[in-house]
């Protein structure tokens, strides 16, 4: 192995608290931008942080007969799986995880997230909470396969699921030049499994805040944190995976990277507030009839260069 | 695997460590019984029922699709060691599979509302 | 400690509002919203997500019943603020976010907090008991809770201590006491609820009793024929986004409604409807409230913007009247709602082709803009609920978003008068 991850880097204690604290600031950084840009004020990017401190000393709440354990283990596993997605998502070009199938976890945190934001849903006993937790399964047999595809295309054009082995193979050309259909879905998808944006029919007014609706204080804190890191690394990874990581001229290579996750969010919420909400029960027919093939074509293309040698 | 587990455990104390901080910050330790929200009304009955999600003739058909993800994970990998032969199969295999949504599309079973 | 009250200060300083619009009023919360804007408070779509509680205008006993139940169901720390009319709106605003710290910092626990029992009139006592009790909470909650924290000086007599308690309480506990426990007020409309469900229970005879005070769901045959379970769900009178006052009940089978009805809450003594005000302000807070349904919180912002922009008179009113032309435009031509929100609620008409969701929301996009348009006549509450027959949850907020619902006084006088 010549590459090094990045707790042998580092060692163990900071790569770990750095990769935390990484995330944390990422997802402050998407919820700033997020609010800038929903109320029309720059100045209000830093009410996050306020926000956060009001959930703090808010009281919790617990409804009639509600299934508790599964309630509060969903709100912590949110920000707990977006956390953890983020050890195979390139930290100054090493992960702090690096296995060979590096995507396959991050699939996988993504995945375990239906479970959870089902079980905030379920918990409260409440008919917008669970009619929210039921929207959120829809939209994601939306969302999932396309999300899928966009991701194994960039594993087979690197012919490895490692992140690193991925950034490695862009360093003459950035994936997105040969896939961008895929980059487009992977961010779009970012958003419909952070239930953000056009995606965010779990948690719509029209349902009261649905799967949040019977959360305050902290329990609501962290589902509310979990789905802005999760789009803060998403967004990083999608740097990592298709617009060549830390590479570029001039600036050192982390710093390229941090400009081009920034770049990312920046695109998704200037792009994602300029549209409305999105049906779960319209998006699925999309979804199936456009997303699936389309992201299947664009794998088809790459797999067709990948014979040809073109990222050898 | 060590840096993962070191993580894991980093994020569990940590989500306790906000759960302490609350607790010393907010006014009340005490959880707040309420009936759950119904726009100002009673509720009627416990909302958590069997709840029929019309959609799961897709749940379906996207079972089909995350068995054949397991496929392609590893197929991914060595596309450029086999050659020609493994893009063949595996869209051949996934030309079928859509076989089966155009045919569920067909049926109306994309669209339940 | 010191810190912390302070940390606490800074945090509430911004509080999420549940506003609660008595119908009738609707100026005054087009300035209150503003108001709200200006300070960058976010409304808040659940109780759950509240710190301030504020009531505009003086609700009627069945309102004021579910806007007891709401108040239960805010976190602490929490404040009510009632705002009789648009000369104290900042005051009252200020007011309510300084008893929020005061609140926060006396440690004031869930204690004066009526359990679900009592509220659902299952106290283990006779019923009689649990209304006493309920009444006994209530006025304690806000006479007590209001007066000693923060209408110290002369703040008492103008706005909070004699309209409030005269008004809300007084009023309310009357209809308690003589409506008989069935008409009027909170515990009435929840037994008649829950006598409800026990009948079709006991018709269906699945699901023998009750758990922690409510009947679980009982079940019936769905649209495909299988037989599952069915929730009697309410929507209104508190949602947002939604007019407020108006009730729909209806069986919920997944996401889908059935058997609904639709009626406003205290229909007996519903105002007379007020003169419409400005037709192109009150097109633009119409599209505001149906993109806020819609999910679409920037052209929401926008609508309102220009809608509280278009009641100044000078330099501001042209560019207001901009903002209203590019959000409507933005609105009409948008693809994504075309998409999302096309084909539903079709209402037919005597040309024959019906008038969906989307056509009503670009007529308004028209007024809005300041185009006349020629009135068109108002849907009865029976057109509605049948329109809202076999929607998807989400469907029907659409619908119902998209036409101009306003209690109209019971007698069928006045709609007369009207056309």
């Amino acid at each position: 192995m010549p590459e090094q991850t990045l707790a042998e880097a580092w060692g163990l204690a900071p790569a770990v608290l750095g990769v935390v604290a990484i995330g944390l600031v990422l997802g402050l950084v998407v919820a700033g931008v997020d609010r800038a840009v929903v109320s029309g004020a720059p100045r209000t990017a830093v009410e996050p942080i306020r926000s956060s401190a009001r959930l703090l000393v808010e009281q919790r709440r617990t409804t009639l007969a509600p299934d508790r354990l599964l309630w509060r283990l969903g709100c912590a596993a949110v920000p707990a799986l977006a956390l953890l997605s983020l050890a195979v998502v390139p930290i100054g070009g090493r992960t702090l995880w690096s296995t060979s199938a590096d995507l396959v976890w991050f699939n996988a945190m993504e995945a375990l997230l239906w479970a959870a934001v089902w079980l905030v849903g379920w918990g409260p006993n409440a008919v917008h909470a669970l009619t929210g937790g039921y929207r959120f399964l829809a939209q994601g047999l939306a969302y999932e396969l396309p999300l899928m595809f966009a991701l194994i295309t960039a594993g087979l054009a690197a012919g490895s699921l490692r992140t690193t082995d991925i950034l490695a193979a862009q360093q003459d050309l950035w994936f997105v030049v040969t896939m961008p259909v895929a980059f487009v879905v992977f961010v779009g998808s970012a958003a419909a499994f952070a239930f953000w944006g056009p995606f965010a029919a779990p948690t719509a007014a029209d349902i009261a805040g649905g799967v949040t609706s019977e959360l305050s204080g902290v329990d609501r804190l962290l589902v509310e944190a979990g789905r802005a890191v999760f789009l803060g690394a998403t967004a990083a990874m999608a740097a990592a995976l298709f617009l060549g990581g830390g590479s570029g001229p001039w600036l050192p290579g982390p710093l390229w990277h941090l400009v081009k996750t920034l770049a990312v969010v920046a695109a998704l919420v200037w792009a994602g507030r300029r549209i409305p909400l999105l049906r779960p029960d319209r998006t699925v027919e999309v979804g199936w009839t456009v997303l699936v093939p389309l992201t299947l074509l664009q794998a088809l293309v790459v797999a067709v260069l990948v014979l040809n040698g073109f990222y050898a | 695997m060590v840096a993962l587990l070191t993580l894991v455990a980093l994020v569990v104390a940590g989500i306790v460590a906000l759960y302490a901080v609350s607790s010393a910050l907010r006014s009340t330790r005490e959880l707040a019984l309420v009936l759950p929200y119904e726009s100002g009304l009673l509720p009627q009955q416990h909302a958590v029922s069997r709840y029929h999600a019309r959609w799961y003739a897709i749940t379906v058909l996207f079972l089909a699709f995350d068995m054949e993800m397991i496929f392609m994970y590893p197929w991914a990998v060595v596309v450029a060691d086999m050659g020609a032969k493994a893009v063949v199969e595996m869209f051949g295999f996934l030309a079928v599979l859509l076989v089966g949504v155009t045919y569920v599309w067909r049926e109306g079973a994309l669209r339940w509302t | 400690m010191d810190l912390i009250a302070r940390l606490r200060a800074w945090a509430l300083a911004r509080p999420r509002v549940l506003l609660v619009d008595v119908p009738g009023g609707v100026t005054l919360r087009w300035s209150v919203e503003a108001e709200l804007d200006r300070r960058g408070w976010r409304l808040a779509v659940s109780p759950a997500d509240a710190d301030l509680l504020v009531v505009l205008g003086k609700p009627g006993p069945e309102l004021a019943a579910a806007v007891e139940v709401l108040w239960s169901q805010i976190p602490e720390p929490r404040y009510r603020v009632d705002v009789p009319g648009e000369g104290a709106v900042a005051v009252d605003l200020d007011a309510g976010v300084d008893a929020l710290a005061r609140r926060a910092a006396s440690g004031v626990g869930g204690d004066d907090r009526p359990s679900p029992a009592s509220l659902l009139g299952k106290d283990g006592d006779a019923d009689d008991e649990g209304m006493d009790h309920g009444g006994g909470h209530e006025g304690m909650d806000h006479g007590g809770g209001h007066e000693g924290m923060d209408h110290g000086g002369g703040h008492e007599g103008m706005d909070h201590g004699g309209g409030h308690e005269g008004m809300d309480h007084g009023g309310g506990h009357e209809g308690m006491d003589h409506g008989g426990g069935h008409e009027g007020m909170d515990h009435g409309g929840g037994h008649e609820g829950m006598d409800h469900g026990g009948g079709h229970e006991g018709h269906h005879m699945h699901h023998g009793g009750e758990v922690a005070g409510l009947p679980m769901a009982s079940t019936g045959s769905d649209r495909d024929g299988l037989e599952l379970d069915v929730l009697k769900v309410s929507l209104g009178p508190v949602l947002p986004g939604w007019p407020t006052g108006l009730v729909l009940r209806a069986d919920l089978q997944g996401d889908v409604l059935a058997s609904s009805e639709l009626a406003w809450l205290d229909a007996g003594i519903l105002p007379a409807a007020s003169p419409p005000p400005e037709a192109q302000r009150a097109a633009l807070d119409r599209l505001a409230r149906f993109l806020d349904v819609a999910g679409w919180p920037s052209a929401a912002r926008d609508a309102r913007r220009a809608r509280d922009g278009l009641a100044a008179h000078g330099p501001g009113h042209g560019g207001a009247q901009r903002l209203a032309e590019t959000v409507a435009r933005r609105v009409r031509r948008s693809r994504t709602l075309s998409w999302t929100a096309g084909g539903i609620g079709q209402i037919a008409t005597e040309r024959g082709s019906g008038e969906d969701v989307l056509a009503r929301v670009r007529r308004w996009c028209d007024i809005a803009s300041g185009q006349p348009v020629d009135d068109r006549p108002a849907t009865s509450l029976a057109e509605v609920a049948a329109l809202l027959e076999g929607a998807e949850i989400g469907s029907a907020r659409l619908i119902v978003a998209s036409l101009d619902l306003a209690p109209v006084p019971a007698a069928p006088a006045p709609e007369h008068a009207h056309a």
